[in-house]
């Protein structure tokens, strides 16, 4: 791992939650005063289990709703304020996206980058980004109805790509890879950062966290019980901390 | 273990917010259909009793038999005809008669009210049609592929299930679901038939409980369908967009298109253009009767200056024989002209007893047309109405005549006869009593002619039920449960 | 921005698998519709040639302007190719009789009751059934289905301003389901030019008209399942809901607003009515002999009186009577004047009577079922090709106004000729034939265009009101969707 030594840009603060808190209408508090901050050329990795709030950090980075007190910020814009101009600074891949079923691969490209505003792509830059991701060029001007969940999966990645936002935010973008793609995608995950991109990835994924991020923060209802830089980890130590954390916490609730 | 399936069907199907939503806009609406049905019967019988009432008070006044020669009669509303309206408004719904010719049908309730036309009416008929048909797809359309989807099927068959028991479950949980709640408005609506004191005949009430069999059998049609094309397709959007498709096709365009093509395929001359050529012949032949009543009279003044035989006897035997030649032509010219549009109409009757034997042919594809077809036989309100409004109101016309000749000893035929002395003195008679004139009462045929005629759709509507049923079970048999 | 999001709705409308085959089913039916309606109207054209060209054959055949009794056929009108309309539900035929009324009588769904069975199917009825529903098939997943496939997310993750999203969804849709329908609807008119259909310039105004109004009523449903696809989260519920409203704007609400009305205004029957009429005739008849009775009795007595008087002078004896006479003749002059103006004006109470109520039943009726825009669109239609309730009655006043003008033109035929004519088989002559080339024409004249533009105009608002109620709609739900 070549870590930060080819980083071009320097060392500015790119996403940010600051505070965060988001109590749903039925009185659910998904998000306790969450604060982190994610520089470029680096990864972030959010582990818990299901409904820890992960879905709901990158939902409030996306001004998909509103927080009901502290801000998410990209490049210092409150993406609540001005939803629209964070947004051209912000790229996305979901989990278990279905895209537009009767398009083509290089047509759900297409339409995606130019709704970004990259209107100037050609064909061979669509072409190329798809063998980027690893899907094959026979599939590329196929149909994505017979596609599997993991080659939707590459086209989500494409598209996030091709937006060439600074930061980019992944929700679990590994399930339904199988673990050779699972492998290529961690390659192009320190691609992206070595071109200096600033990326927030929730995942269930442990060891792929610890092989991949710069920081992991594990999150149990709504809190972050735990934030390490990746030189204080090692495998094991992070499997241990996940399920002491979750049980640690467990025990405080009960 | 069948028992457990159609309990789990039942239970799915009504526990579900769709079912409670749709389930209560039918039950309004059936509801709505006996109710305006009710309403609607008792508007005719209103208007009925006011026309009949207002027909013979033409005669009000009148003090003398032999002036009450001609008058309408008026079809009798019949509550089943109310609520499977049918083409009771299409069939003219009065009938001029004199007891001597054929008798006129004046014009149909639509043409007179064009209103009611625009949008046609809201019937029982109309309601089963359309709702129980939607009913039955929503709720069937995702029977197989649905729980497919839902890994429900791979998870029912982990254990050990026969196939034929699961599809026969499925089939007998879904209609029971749907058919029982029905069954509910369905009764409360008769309910209000009885409650609202229109009294049916023991005929009716087996033709009104058949026509809700042909419903049960309908939805049943719809049912079976859906789950066949459920396991035919891989997913339930796409098992329901061609359902719907179907739906469209069999409830709003086959029965048109049949018709439609039926009426291109076989032309039938039009009754007008038959009556224009009678009345063309008739002129002809009253003019060739006329010449030769000239010429005889003719003859008759020549052998009269020229004659020898000058006494009054011979005089008048002349002039008989000269006239009853006449007389005879005149019979020979008529029957002649019976014969012939006679002729044309038999012609006319067949080519469209053909047309609607094509029309009919190729409407029943569709199972709502066969319904339509077998609700409206039931009601009486299908095409035989015309046919059996006609003979009924010519039975009478019979009746007619032979109430005119106890009443004044005379044929119907004969001529009246105005003097205006008797006039005066009629005057000073008594008015005759109108009410002894014969009501019309409309016969409709007897409950077997009704079965016999209605008896081929419903047998056809069992007919698509097995055979969807077949279908379902066959291609569940074969189906990838994967 | 707007351009990209369109392009992408015109794609994926158009490449979906669905769109093949419903489109195709649409434009079948389309062209199939036209295609009958042509069929009907050369039936109805070769039906009305025989009648008439024999009316005129007897007409020929008459001698005496007395019996000539001429029956006017309805012309068969292009436009009931596309919208039947009540016109085979009223009478084709009209006997111009002596009293100055005429009927239509002989419809053809009583004629031929087949057709009646299931009724006919005209281009409005597939716009108004069979595309409504199309339009919705195509647009009830919209926004939630885009929800279900997460690429509502993936659009709203770049900087897409949610009005121009709404905005570009219903243009995109629009476009993407008007347009290919243009392709049958210009095949039908095709069709008719290929028949060679006399269609006046003013027909094809009608047609033009017609085809806005069917787009409009088409746009609304586009716009009524965009609205329920953004007001529901999962495409099912939305699929359901709007199904049920297309079944009660479509085939409930039309037929139930009519038959409440028929509830609450009651109306008469022809025949109640006739019969009062005759009631009335023979009320005022009787009068009328009573009083001619009387004034012949003193007429008798007058005279009586006279020879009484024994006058001898003859010039005196006949000045005398002359003025008896005329004082009788006077008396029953007015007499019958008086019958007749009283009849007439008995008749015109009632039937005015009788007229308003049906308009107020009318009227009732079709606001009710105005409730639905699938009523607004049918009546506007039919409005427009002249086959709406306006035609029974224009048509029949127009014939009344004809056959007065008849019935004069006959009476001075009769006097002209001198009275009765009636030709004498006992002097075995020859009767003439009438030169009928002098008989009035009848022709139907259509309500002008811009009367109709008026009369319609009430549908256009409800349809328009419609559309922006259901945009409002969207866009106000869309705007607090809930896009995860």
């Amino acid at each position: 791992m070549t870590e930060s030594i080819n980083a071009g840009t320097n060392n500015t603060i790119v996403l940010e939650a600051d505070k965060l808190t988001k109590r749903y209408e039925d009185g659910v508090l998904a998000l306790d005063e969450l604060s982190f901050t994610i520089k470029s050329s680096e990864i972030y990795a959010m582990l818990g289990a299901n409904g820890a709030g992960k879905t709901t950090t990158i939902n409030l980075f996306l001004n998909f709703i509103e927080p009901t007190s502290g801000e998410a910020r990209v490049m210092g814009i409150v993406t609540h304020k001005e939803p629209l101009l964070a947004k051209e600074k912000l790229a996305f891949v979901s989990e278990n996206v279905m895209l537009y079923q009767n398009f083509t691969a290089i047509q759900n490209l297409d339409y995606f980058a130019k709704l970004g505003g990259k209107k100037n792509y050609t064909r061979d830059d669509y072409r190329n980004v798809l063998l980027r991701v690893g899907l094959q060029e026979e599939a590329h001007n196929k149909r994505l109805k017979g596609f599997s969940k993991g080659m939707r999966q590459k086209c989500g990645i494409a598209i996030a790509i091709l937006k060439d936002a600074p930061a980019i935010l992944l929700d679990e973008p590994t399930s339904g890879l199988d673990p050779k793609a699972g492998y290529e995608f961690i390659q192009l995950l320190d691609n992206l950062r070595s071109e200096g991109k600033s990326i927030l990835m929730s995942t269930h994924d442990i060891f792929r966290a610890r092989e991949i991020a710069d920081t992991v923060g594990i999150m149990n209802q709504g809190k972050l019980v735990m934030q390490a830089g990746r030189d204080e980890l090692t495998d094991k130590d992070l499997e241990q901390l996940y399920m002491k954390y979750m049980a640690g916490h467990m025990e405080a609730a009960a | 273990m069948l028992k457990l399936i159609i309990f789990k069907e039942l239970r799915e199907v009504i526990g579900s917010a769709k079912f409670v939503a749709t389930f209560g806009i039918c039950s309004i609406l059936i509801i709505l259909a006996f109710f305006a049905g009710i309403k609607n019967y008792e508007t005719s019988l209103e208007e009925y009793n006011a026309s009949t009432a207002a027909n013979l008070r033409t005669y009000k006044d009148t003090t003398d038999w032999d002036h009450v020669r001609d008058h309408r009669i008026v079809l009798t509303p019949m509550p089943l005809a109310s609520l499977i309206i049918g083409l009771s408004n299409d069939v003219p719904r009065a009938a001029y008669i004199n007891g001597r010719d054929l008798p006129s049908l004046s014009t149909s309730n639509y043409s007179q009210q064009p209103v009611f036309s625009v949008f046609r009416f809201l019937d029982l008929e109309f309601v089963f049609q359309v709702i129980l048909s939607l009913f039955a797809i929503l709720f069937a359309f995702d029977a197989i592929n649905g729980e497919k989807e839902r890994g429900t099927l791979r998870l029912s068959f982990a254990n050990s299930l026969p196939r034929a028991g699961y599809i026969l479950g499925k089939l007998a949980g879904s209609f029971l679901a749907l058919a029982l709640p029905l069954i509910i408005p369905i009764l409360i609506g008769v309910l209000m038939v009885s409650v609202m004191g229109i009294s049916l005949t023991a005929d009716e009430w087996i033709r009104l409980g058949l026509f809700i069999l042909c419903g049960m059998l309908y939805l049943g049609v719809f049912l079976t369908l859906s789950v066949f094309i459920s396991c035919l397709t891989q997913r339930p959007s796409s098992s329901f967009l061609f359902l719907l498709v179907i739906w469209v096709c069999s409830v709003l365009i086959i029965p048109r298109a049949s018709v439609l093509i039926a009426g291109n395929t076989v032309e039938v001359p039009s009754a007008e253009e038959i009556s224009v050529k009678r009345l063309q012949l008739q002129r002809q032949n009253a003019r060739t009767a006329d010449e030769k009543f000239g010429e005889a009279f003719q003859q008759f003044l020549k052998e009269l200056r020229q004659g020898n035989d000058k006494s009054p006897e011979f005089q008048k035997r002349r002039q008989e024989e000269l006239y009853a030649e006449v007389d005879k032509l005149r019979a020979k010219l008529d029957k002649d002209l019976n014969d012939f549009t006679d002729r044309l109409n038999e012609e006319r009757h067949n080519k469209q007893i053909k047309q609607e034997k094509l029309a009919f042919g190729i409407s029943r594809i569709s199972p709502a047309a066969v319904f339509t077809l077998a609700a409206t036989t039931l009601s009486d309100t299908s095409m035989e109405l015309r046919n059996h409004f006609m003979e009924s109101a010519q039975a009478y016309s019979k009746s007619f005549a032979d109430f005119f000749r106890d009443k004044t000893g005379k044929s119907i035929d004969s001529k009246m006869v105005f003097d205006m002395d008797q006039e005066e003195k009629k005057k000073q008679q008594l008015p005759i009593d109108i009410n002894e004139i014969p009501e019309f009462v409309y016969q409709a045929p007897d409950l077997s002619t009704i079965l016999h005629d209605a008896l081929p759709d419903i047998a056809l509507l069992i007919l698509f039920n097995l055979v969807f049923f077949t279908g379902a079970f066959t291609a569940f048999m074969r189906y990838d449960l994967r | 921005m707007i351009l990209t999001l369109i392009e992408k709705e015109l794609k994926s409308i158009l490449s979906s698998p669905k769109f093949v085959s419903v489109f195709s089913v649409c434009s079948v039916l389309i062209v199939m519709s036209v295609y009958i309606g042509i069929e009907e109207y050369k039936t109805a054209m070769v039906n009305y040639e025989t009648v008439t060209s024999q009316v005129t054959q007897q007409m020929r055949d008459e001698t005496e302007w007395n019996s000539l009794n001429p029956q006017i056929s309805r012309y068969p009108d292009p436009m009931q190719i596309f919208v039947s309309g009540i016109n085979n539900d009223i009478g084709r035929q009209a006997r111009i009789s002596d009293y100055g009324t005429a009927d239509l009588t002989n419809s053809s769904y009583s004629q031929n009751m087949i057709f009646a069975v299931f009724r006919s199917m005209d281009l409005m009825f597939i716009v108004q059934i069979v595309l409504s529903l199309f339009a919705i098939l195509f647009t009830y997943d919209a926004i939630n289905g885009e929800r279900e496939k997460g690429t509502l997310k993936l659009s709203f993750a770049n900087p897409v301003p949610r009005i121009t999203y709404i905005i570009s969804k219903v243009i995109g849709s629009w476009l993407g389901l008007v347009i290919p329908l243009l392709i049958p609807i210009l095949l039908g008119a095709a069709l008719i030019l290929f028949y060679k259909i006399p269609m006046t310039a003013a027909h094809w105004k009608q047609y033009a008209f017609l085809i806005g109004l069917s787009v409009l009523y088409f746009s609304f449903f586009i716009c009524l399942g965009v609205f329920f696809s953004s007001l529901t989260k999962n495409s099912s519920s939305s699929f359901l809901y709007l199904l049920v409203i297309w079944v009660c704007l479509v085939l409930i609400v039309p037929r139930a607003g009519v038959m409440i009305a028929g509830q609450f205004v009651k109306v008469q029957t022809a025949s109640e009515i006739s019969s009062q009429i005759s009631l009335k005739y023979g009320e005022l008849s009787d009068e009328y002999i009573e009083k001619i009775q009387k004034y012949g009795k003193e007429q008798r007595a007058g005279l009586e009186n006279l020879e009484r008087e024994g006058i001898t002078s003859r010039e005196e004896f006949q000045k005398r009577y002359e003025v008896i006479r005329e004082e009788y003749r006077k008396k029953a002059n007015t007499a019958e004047e008086d019958f007749s103006q009283k009849l007439a004006e008995f008749d015109a109470a009632l039937k005015e009577n009788w007229h308003n109520r049906k308009a107020v039943r009318q009227k009732l009726g079709f606001s009710l079922s105005r409730f639905s825009p699938a009523s607004a669109y049918q009546l506007a239609a039919m409005d427009f090709a002249g086959t709406g309730m306006s035609l029974k009655t224009d048509y029949e006043d127009q014939l009344r106004t004809y056959s007065r003008l008849f019935n004069k033109f006959r009476a001075d035929k009769i006097e002209a000729s001198g009275g009765r004519g009636y030709a004498n088989v006992f002097e075995n002559k020859k009767p003439e034939p009438l030169d009928l080339s002098e008989i009035p024409e009848f022709s139907f004249v259509n309500p002008e265009l811009s009367h109709v533009l008026k009369s319609t105009i009430l549908d256009f608002g409800i349809l328009s009101f419609y559309i922006l109620l259901t945009i409002a709609g969207s866009f106000i739900a869309f705007i607090r969707y809930d896009v995860r």
